[in-house]
């Protein structure tokens, strides 16, 4: 049992760019609190702004400013799980997860994003319904610094 | 050759900086982070130096210390206007962070990367002499 189990730290920002940092930066100090390695916080920077930048750009774009976007962290024992969710109009997570196959040079910025969020995070969900918004729930496993594993 | 800065443009966690190298090549250094709210600074930077013919671009990204899928976006959309002009688009030494992103979207393979501006410079006048 560690001393940061079972903590979780909530923020919502306004759907604004500018917002954006603040998201990165807390998310960061989040994962730092826990240990992870500098590379896993890089990782969970540009996973956590790829996905507030997707519900900005995405989520309620009609009403710039005026829905707030929320993001959760949840400090688990061997992870940390971040939580994004806007209150936009929803999307096909699978449509945009196909551009894929595309070449990189004809992806879309959106499909850019999902990639890196992708690649970036252990586990990754999206859940999207038609009104009721769309959540991206990304996993960042905590693996043993190399001062630990030299014990 | 003495290189001029032409322009500098900032904001809080971003600063952009352009200089011409000859006529038809220019460099952009980029300091600080890309993202969906800074970007677009450099855009704008970008397309200025394309409306006054700067089609050989160099992208240093050594000081680059954050870099999202819009500026990826960027980036992809101004090399395709300068090649559609004839011209490129290089970058220069990405911190291995950057390198990573570039890896995953494999727009490694796509950009051509020198470690110096001096090495981009070359590299742009040696492509300009083969399409001559």
């Amino acid at each position: 049992m560690t001393t940061w189990t079972g903590c979780h730290v909530e923020l919502r920002i306004p759907n604004r760019p500018e917002f954006v940092a603040v998201a990165r930066m807390t998310v960061a100090a989040v994962a730092a609190r826990m240990h992870l390695t500098i590379e896993d916080i890089e990782d969970i920077k540009v996973a956590v702004g790829e996905a507030c930048t997707n519900a900005i750009q995405h989520g309620c774009p009609t009403h710039a400013g005026a829905e707030m976007i929320s993001l959760q962290c949840d400090m688990e024992t061997d992870a940390l799980v971040v939580t994004v969710h806007d209150p936009g109009d929803g999307f096909d997570p699978a449509t945009a997860t196909r551009q894929h196959r595309h070449s990189a040079i004809t992806l879309t910025e959106r499909g850019l994003g999902m990639l890196l969020i992708e690649s970036l995070m252990d586990e990754v969900a999206f859940s999207s319904n038609t009104g009721s918004g769309t959540e991206v729930r990304m996993v960042k496993r905590v693996r043993p610094t190399e001062a630990e594993e030299r014990g | 050759m003495k290189p001029y800065r032409e322009d500098s443009v900032g904001s809080m966690n971003l600063e952009v900086q352009t200089q011409s190298v000859n006529t038809n090549t220019a460099i952009i250094a980029i300091t600080g982070e890309m993202d969906v709210y800074t970007t677009p600074q450099v855009k704008d930077a970008m397309l200025a130096l394309l409306e006054k013919g700067y089609y050989h671009l160099i992208v240093n990204l050594q000081q680059t210390e954050y870099l999202d899928s819009t500026a990826l976006g960027v980036l992809v959309g101004t090399l395709k206007r300068v090649r559609e002009r004839g011209g490129d688009l290089r970058l220069v030494a990405p911190q291995p962070k950057i390198r990573r992103l570039l890896e995953i979207t494999r727009l490694i393979k796509v950009f051509s990367i020198d470690a110096t501006e001096e090495q981009a410079t070359q590299n742009l006048a040696q492509e300009g002499n083969e399409t001559e």
